[in-house]
């Protein structure tokens, strides 16, 4: 009851009241895509920074990308009134846009953020193509992401303003001064009739002359800085407001939105001014996320009171506010000089610096307040995931001291901005608690991504049938119209068997295999890999890659070979032909076939350089048909051209050898049978895959032939007692598969050495066994458990493993793995 | 061999991943002593034989004609649909003219090689997998329009 309720009422409701969102529950109906892109120099921000740095290496003949996270290139220039080179900036950034945009090799990626730094120079970042409508048009992808690979990157991330810690700051009409400004001064728009301004930096008390001269009313300027600043000090007098040094907010009225601020100045006077909104600043932090992903630490920068970018990753430099260069003057000298010297480092050579000079003002330096003491009220430091000044006091005095800690005891951080505004400020409020200095409290640890992706954007092209690519087999289309019933196996889709109207499953499997005991079927195993092995030092090559010998095959042979890992486990089974003195062709399990492939490869060019070998892989080059039962020469022959003799004589069991088919094509047949009855496999280049399975159908129709699927097969081949992928899993060896014979005391090959292992020869080894039931008209399911005829079905008779587990030598009593040798005489009850 | 090669065929074997083009044949480098040889005259079966004819003791021949499907992908933004799906610098000036690659797209092997106009690839994918790849090629390359031209 209680479980009931608190699913049905508690837990909805606190999941409301904080915000969390709903997965979706029906697919995503857009299309998301990703790409790769090249370049020289990557710059990471268009702001004033970095559209000089992109400039500098531009004209230099650089190839270029510009990612900037907003639609219009331009940074905290579209939100401030600044001027370069005399003129309003806005028309310097229309002019350098336009440059930049006439350049040959200068890519400007728009609503693109930069989220991650990899390894050689690789960058990740999310483009935004369409999220800013609410559906894309068609065909193209809501979200695009890009690897982006550049030999040198400028990240020009500019700075986050820091809110101010004073009670009651997540009041509605509380806001970040540089938000206000942007507001007011990019988008026309009033974010109240009338303001305060309270900051701790010179750069937000422009705030105030913005408001002003927009027409909304400044109230007063309070500066936390004991001194009075001229620069502040001007700003009140052009909004006609007043203005007060050391002064702070320490307390907001008005619950659904402000209605007035109650200040403390110096003297502890409290004063109360109406306003609607707060502009507030803390100063600003460098974004130097991106200069941390690859194991940089950020260093204390004493003088502006911030985290600066340390050591960079190779490649990377930093310039602008990213690097704690805040004024405009400093930024434009900055990307200029990180452009032109990362152009320099690609190999090109930029002119002379021509740039654009903006007026620097003297400030007067930042004094972080961090903190207001008596204020009242709930003091949020991180705003997303509502953590509190009080909630950081509380896990220092639980002895959390270092921000990680910290971070993990109130989740301040950890929200989907990841502490951007919130993080150093944590990190103060720490510092004062625990008498530190704040440049030894340190920062929490920046990963990628910058800013959340959508994992659909990560997955690309790869969901529903292009999750990964499909292979089709050469008889898919005709196995398809023909109802086949398809599994995976690896990339391919194989028929698993095929069904006829009203029939189930098993019994579809019975009729199939019943058919090619008794008449003829056809089954497609061009999945298999083969592999063409060439040269004059093929035979001594297979002799060292298989455990039994293949130099010593006649031509126009074929026989099994079995494959040992370097451990002496079986790797791999198959049969490989040989079709000229120095021409094999191998063929290999569908699920090794690229393993094999690797092996060979290795052992080519690293083993044995020096044998005249030459291997490729032929799988996609033949479609390859088993075509099995005791009808199976009299299909093939039919397909034959006349003149061409199969005869048990003329081609015995493992024969191999070239004829040609239906008029001329050129086939390659096999006497080989892993059904165990009568069988051949004919292969014809994969083009004639189609074609050449209708023929077989067509030649064995008086036969009564069928196509059969893997299921038949699987049946045939265990009944058989043919070792396959589920035995050689990489645990067994030939000796348990029953092929020790096989492997060769004559001749040296990889594995035979370590398969000599004392473990790998033990007598008591599981071994592979043939089973056959008492009762045949029961199912034994996969796992049953096997006991003793006439035996109790009791733990005590099983016959397979039980404990104890594993083994130790034969010596030692006690019950063991009962599937020894000893115990083959086991019935399944 | 490198002899042979240019007695039959009229064209230096190439050291590099590059197309060397010959008489009716193309030699592509795709591995250290290894080619990709493509003809548009000699079909099927007819070049293997051909190859392994006129290099008979040189080189071992292996037909792939029936293995591989070949597309050609050409025009303006050639580069960009490839992009969404090849990690290879394809700018004329990292990718020379007659360059040739071995690499992966989405998920799947390919062999790609310039050919011709500068704006046009060749590529070389297994036959099993070309339906998928033809997905992957359409929706790459459906934000820009395509037109599908076959050829004999």
């Amino acid at each position: 009851m209680a479980g009931a309720f608190w699913e049905k009422v508690y837990e909805p409701l606190i999941r409301r009241s904080a915000g969390l969102g709903r997965a979706a529950d029906t697919a995503d109906p857009d299309h998301y895509e990703k790409t790769n892109a090249f370049c020289d120099v990557l710059v990471i921000g268009g702001g004033a920074a970095g559209l000089s740095a992109a400039l500098a290496a531009g004209r230099a003949g650089a190839r270029v990308i510009l990612c900037d996270e907003d639609f219009r290139l331009g940074g905290r220039l579209l939100a401030e009134r600044d001027e370069i080179d005399g003129q309003p900036a806005l028309d310097w950034l229309k002019a350098a846009e336009a440059e930049l945009m006439s350049l040959p090799d200068c890519r400007i990626l728009r609503r693109t953020t930069v989220f991650g730094v990899y390894d050689g120079g690789t960058y990740a970042a999310i483009e935004r193509v369409n999220d800013h409508v609410p559906v894309p048009p068609e065909h193209a992808p809501r979200q695009r992401l890009w690897r982006i690979v550049a030999k040198q990157s400028v990240v020009c991330a500019g700075a986050i303003e820091r809110p101010l810690l004073f009670g009651d700051n997540d009041r509605p009409g509380v806001m970040l001064a540089g938000a206000v400004r942007s507001y007011v001064n990019r988008y026309g728009a009033a974010p109240g009739r009338h303001a305060v301004v309270f900051a701790d930096n010179d750069a937000a008390f422009r705030t105030a002359t913005d408001l002003a001269d927009a027409g909304i009313a400044v109230n007063a300027l309070i500066d936390a800085r004991r001194d009075p600043s001229p620069a502040a000090q001007a700003a009140a007098e052009s909004a006609r407001a007043p203005y007060f040094s050391g002064a702070a907010v320490t307390s907001v009225r008005g619950a659904l939105g402000i209605k007035s601020v109650l200040i403390t100045d110096m003297n502890g006077q409290n004063q109360q001014f109406d306003c609607d909104v707060l502009a507030m600043s803390g100063g600003w932090s460098p974004t130097l996320n991106l200069t941390t992903h690859l194991g940089g630490k950020p260093a204390w920068d004493n003088g502006l009171s911030a985290l600066v970018p340390g050591d960079l990753p190779p490649g990377m430099s930093v310039a602008g506010a990213a690097a704690g260069k805040f004024s405009l003057d400093a930024c434009l000298a900055s990307g200029e000089g990180a452009g032109a010297e990362a152009a320099r480092n690609c190999g090109y050579s930029p002119s002379a610096p021509a740039r654009p000079v903006a007026k620097e003002e003297a400030a007067t330096p930042a004094s972080p307040l961090w903190q207001v003491e008596k204020s009242r009220g709930k003091a949020f430091v991180d705003f997303q995931n509502d953590v509190t000044v009080s909630d950081v006091k509380l896990a220092t005095r639980e002895g959390f001291r270092v921000p990680e800690h910290v971070k993990r005891y109130t989740t301040l951080g950890m929200a989907t901005d990841q502490g951007k505004t919130s993080n150093l400020n944590g990190a103060a409020v720490i510092a004062g608690l625990t008498g530190r200095y704040i440049g030894a409290v340190g920062t929490t640890t920046f990963r990628p991504p910058y800013t959340p992706v959508a994992i659909a954007a990560l997955v690309g092209h790869h969901r529903g049938p292009d999750f990964r690519p499909t292979r089709l087999t050469p008889s898919h289309a005709f196995a398809k119209e023909r109802n086949a019933v398809f599994v995976e196996a690896g990339a391919w889709l194989r028929a698993l068997y095929f069904p006829q109207a009203g029939e189930a499953p098993q019994d579809t499997v019975n009729r199939e295999v019943a058919t090619v005991r008794s008449k003829v079927g056809v089954c497609d195993v061009s999945t298999l890999g083969k592999i063409d092995v060439q040269g004059t030092d093929a035979g001594t090559f297979l002799d060292r890659v298989y455990a039994n010998t293949f130099s010593t095959l006649a031509v126009g042979k074929a026989r099994y070979g079995m494959m040992l890992r370097e451990d002496g486990f079986a790797m791999d089974d198959g049969t490989t032909a040989r079709l000229a003195e120095d021409h094999y062709f191998m063929t290999t399990t569908t699920a090794n076939a690229v393993k094999v492939m690797q092996h060979l490869e290795f052992c080519q060019q690293v083993l044995w350089p020096e044998l005249d070998v030459q291997t490729v892989s032929a799988t996609e080059q033949w479609a390859q048909y088993a075509v099995a039962g005791p009808k199976a020469r009299e299909v093939i022959a039919a397909l034959l051209d006349s003149g061409q003799d199969i005869s048990n004589e003329a081609f015995p069991y493992m024969a191999a050898g070239s004829f040609t088919v239906c008029g001329g094509t050129k086939a390659r047949l096999y006497r080989l049978s892993f059904s165990g009855e009568l069988a051949y496999e004919i292969g014809v280049p994969a083009r004639f895959g189609d074609a050449l399975i209708r023929a077989i159908i067509e030649a064995g129709a008086p036969h009564g032939i069928v196509p059969y699927g893997t299921e038949a097969l699987g049946v045939m081949r265990i009944e058989k007692g043919h070792a396959a992928g589920p035995e050689v899993s990489g645990q067994t060896t030939a000796h348990d598969l029953g092929l020790g014979k096989m492997v060769s005391k004559k001749k040296d090959f990889i594995g035979r050495f370590m398969g000599e292992r004392p473990a790998l020869t033990e007598i008591e080894r599981a071994s592979m066994v043939g089973l056959r039931p008492v009762d045949k008209d029961t199912r034994i399911r996969a796992g049953a458990h096997l006991v003793p005829k006439d035996a109790d079905a009791t733990a005590s008779n099983d016959q397979a493993m039980s404990p104890p587990w594993p083994t130790r030598r034969s010596s030692e009593a006690g019950s063991r793995w009962r599937c020894s040798p000893a115990g083959r005489s086991a019935t399944a009850k | 061999m490198t002899a042979a090669v240019r007695e039959a065929y009229g064209v230096d074997l190439p050291a590099k991943s590059v197309t060397a083009r010959g008489k009716s044949v193309n030699f592509i480098g795709y591995g250290p002593g290894q080619w990709l040889v493509v003809s548009e005259t000699l079909a099927h079966e007819a070049l293997a034989e051909d190859l392994a004819t006129r290099l008979k003791g040189l080189a071992s021949v292996s037909d792939q004609s029936g293995g591989r499907a070949v597309l050609r992908v050409s025009g303006p933004r050639a580069r960009d649909v490839l992009a969404k799906g090849l990690a290879v610098d394809l700018d004329p000036r990292a990718f020379p003219a007659g360059g040739a690659v071995t690499s992966t797209i989405s998920h799947m092997g390919v062999q790609l090689w310039q050919e011709g106009e500068a704006d046009s690839y060749d590529i070389a994918i297994f036959r099993s997998v070309s339906a998928s790849f033809w997905r992957w090629l359409t929706a790459s390359a459906a934000e820009y329009g395509y037109e599908v031209v076959t050829t004999s």
